[in-house]
């Protein structure tokens, strides 16, 4: 299997981001819920059909034909178009349908990629598109390639917080200029990088993980800049640092 | 370098949250119902925010603060760029001459899809001529399989009001969505490098070449050509149309053309094959209520001759519009 499981768009400002592509398995499970959902509006309209037919027999399985009909080919094409490509599976799960290219996704792509699907699930349960997106390098099944899209894992994420490094707490760092001035001319990105990371996450590090990661941080940027240490824990000690590099009040 | 972080995100802030309100609330159709001084805004938010990501990827290394930037300016990228085509119709109006122009620009794979249901047709035709108890296993229907002339004599017995309106309208929803089903289908297999829109054809062409050589040889032709031609005049014509858009995807990917990818190529006719599907339905559902309302109705309610007549009408509108409209 060719590998990228990602996309990589440059946009023409030069700047370049990917996007996680999402494989079969994620897929499938996405189908199960769209299933789901597909299979709750068969029962409603069934109700509903069944109630008209009591009343104008004929034209309630006129109706009955028209709506599943509607629902087996309209559901992913309204849902995808109409939550700017997720379907209601696809929106629990995080995935998103886009153009290949970045671009807008148009109307004619949903409607040609939903259609393909009557190859894709063949012969049983999605089983040729899934092993076609398998190999596949984008992870794209029949229908996306013929409608140029791919699914991607929406990366939605929230604006972190420096202003939180050291939370309402004293820094006793400031109280030596010169060490601050060394912390700021010394440390080069990656260590900066390396240290805001640590410090921003570290609620979701368990806490023998967060013990060790720190300790040896700490050993790091201690013998980068010697602050005195009164004492101060080792994460106290990287906050404290952290907050020296980039708070620059 | 490492930039000031707090400074540099208080100073920005105000315009990643705008921006990411204006993602918030683009819908469907995207931006585009902004009015021009929020798409205006829209523009220098997506620029500006351009360049604090390409700040933020020189300069500093706070991964999530990049990844979050990364989010909103892929995000306005979707938006903001869109392929445009010249002379972009909308809805009805593309349709209706797009559907004729992508037809004649495949015309030679609708002439392979006529050329395989026409072997089908011969050799279902053939086959029943020739061996006469071959006909239960080409013709699937249960009422083809009676002797013609006994269905014949049964049709044009019952005049009353045999189907009443609820039925036809039931039974034309079910030909239209049955037929649109296995249009698509055709056109979908089309990936199986052809071989299994060429096999619905055929069998296609098979069924229609047994019952007519069946009606032919026991006599009853008029009432064949009543009974088919209304509907068939276009529902014909519509699955050799779907199955022309199923050898256009076998061309893609069997064709060797090393300038552009199979994929490319592929994508390429995504419009032409849109245009193709919506002419599709369009004239399935047309020939859905024909073939519920009027092609059940038999002499002496409704005269041969004017079924046929209908049918011819109707086909050759279709020839003139298909060669004709859209024509520059």
């Amino acid at each position: 299997m060719s590998a990228p499981a990602a996309l990589e768009i440059e946009t023409p400002e030069g700047i370049s981001f990917t996007y996680e592509l999402a494989g079969p398995v994620l897929r499938l499970y996405s189908l199960l819920l769209d299933g789901l959902c597909i299979y709750g509006l068969y029962y409603f309209a069934n109700r509903f059909t069944t109630a008209l037919d009591l009343i104008w027999r004929d034209v309630g399985t006129a109706v009955q034909f028209l709506v599943f009909f509607l629902v087996m080919w309209g559901y992913y094409i309204a849902t995808e178009w109409y939550l700017q490509g997720q379907s209601v599976g696809k929106k629990i799960l995080g995935l998103r349908v886009m153009d290949a290219q970045g671009f807008k996704l148009r109307l004619e792509q949903v409607v040609l990629r939903n259609l393909m699907r009557a190859v894709d699930a063949l012969p049983v349960a999605y089983l040729l598109g899934g092993i076609v997106s398998f190999f596949s390098p984008r992870r794209q099944r029949l229908g996306d390639m013929l409608a140029g899209t791919v699914v991607v894992r929406e990366a939605r994420r929230a604006r972190p917080d420096v202003s939180a490094l050291l939370g309402d707490r004293y820094n006793s760092f400031l109280d030596h200029p010169h060490l601050v001035y060394m912390a700021r001319s010394r440390i080069v990105p990656e260590e900066a990088g390396l240290l805001l990371g640590a410090v921003l996450s570290r609620d979701d590090l368990d806490p023998a993980a967060r013990l060790a990661v720190f300790a040896s941080l700490a050993a790091h940027f201690k013998s980068r800049v010697p602050f005195p240490d009164d004492a101060l824990s080792d994460e106290r000690y990287l906050r404290n640092f952290a907050d020296v590099v980039f708070n620059r009040n | 370098m490492i930039i000031d972080l707090k400074r540099f995100i208080q100073s920005r802030e105000f315009d990643w949250r705008q921006l990411e309100d204006f993602l918030d609330r683009a819908r469907a159709g995207g931006i585009a119902h902004l009015s021009l001084k929020e798409t205006e805004r829209f523009n220098l938010l997506y620029r500006t925010v351009s360049s604090d990501l390409n700040r933020l990827q020189t300069f500093s290394t706070d991964p999530d603060l990049v990844s979050y930037l990364e989010s909103l300016v892929s995000r306005a990228f979707t938006q903001m760029y869109q392929v445009r085509r010249a002379r972009q119709e909308r809805g009805w109006r593309r349709l209706w001459t797009g559907f004729p122009q992508a037809f004649r620009r495949h015309v030679r794979m609708f002439y392979l899809s006529a050329a395989v249901t026409l072997a089908g047709a011969a050799f279902g035709g053939l086959a029943v001529v020739l061996d006469p108890p071959a006909k239960s296993a080409l013709i699937g229907f249960g009422h083809l399989q009676g002797r013609p002339e006994d269905r014949v004599a049964a049709e044009e017995r019952s005049v009353d009001a045999r189907y009443p309106l609820g039925r036809h309208a039931a039974f034309s929803t079910f030909l239209m969505t049955h037929n649109i089903k296995v249009s698509v289908f055709a056109l979908a297999l089309g990936f199986t490098f052809g071989v299994g829109t060429l096999c619905i054809l055929f069998y296609n062409g098979v069924i229609l070449g047994a019952v007519a050589a069946d009606y032919l040889s026991a006599g009853v032709g008029r009432f064949l050509l009543g009974w088919l031609l209304p509907h068939g005049s276009i529902e014909i014509p519509a699955i050799l149309i779907a199955g022309q858009a199923g050898f256009l995807i076998a061309r893609c990917i069997l064709e060797r053309d090393p300038r552009l990818a199979r994929l490319d190529r592929l994508r390429r006719q995504g419009p032409d094959l849109i245009l193709l599907i919506g002419g599709i339905c369009a004239m399935l559902v047309w020939a859905g209520f024909v073939e519920s309302f009027l092609s059940q109705t038999h002499e002496p309610v409704l005269t041969y001759a004017t079924k046929i007549s209908i049918g011819v009408v109707e086909f050759a509108a279709l020839v003139s519009y298909l060669t004709l409209a859209g024509r520059r």
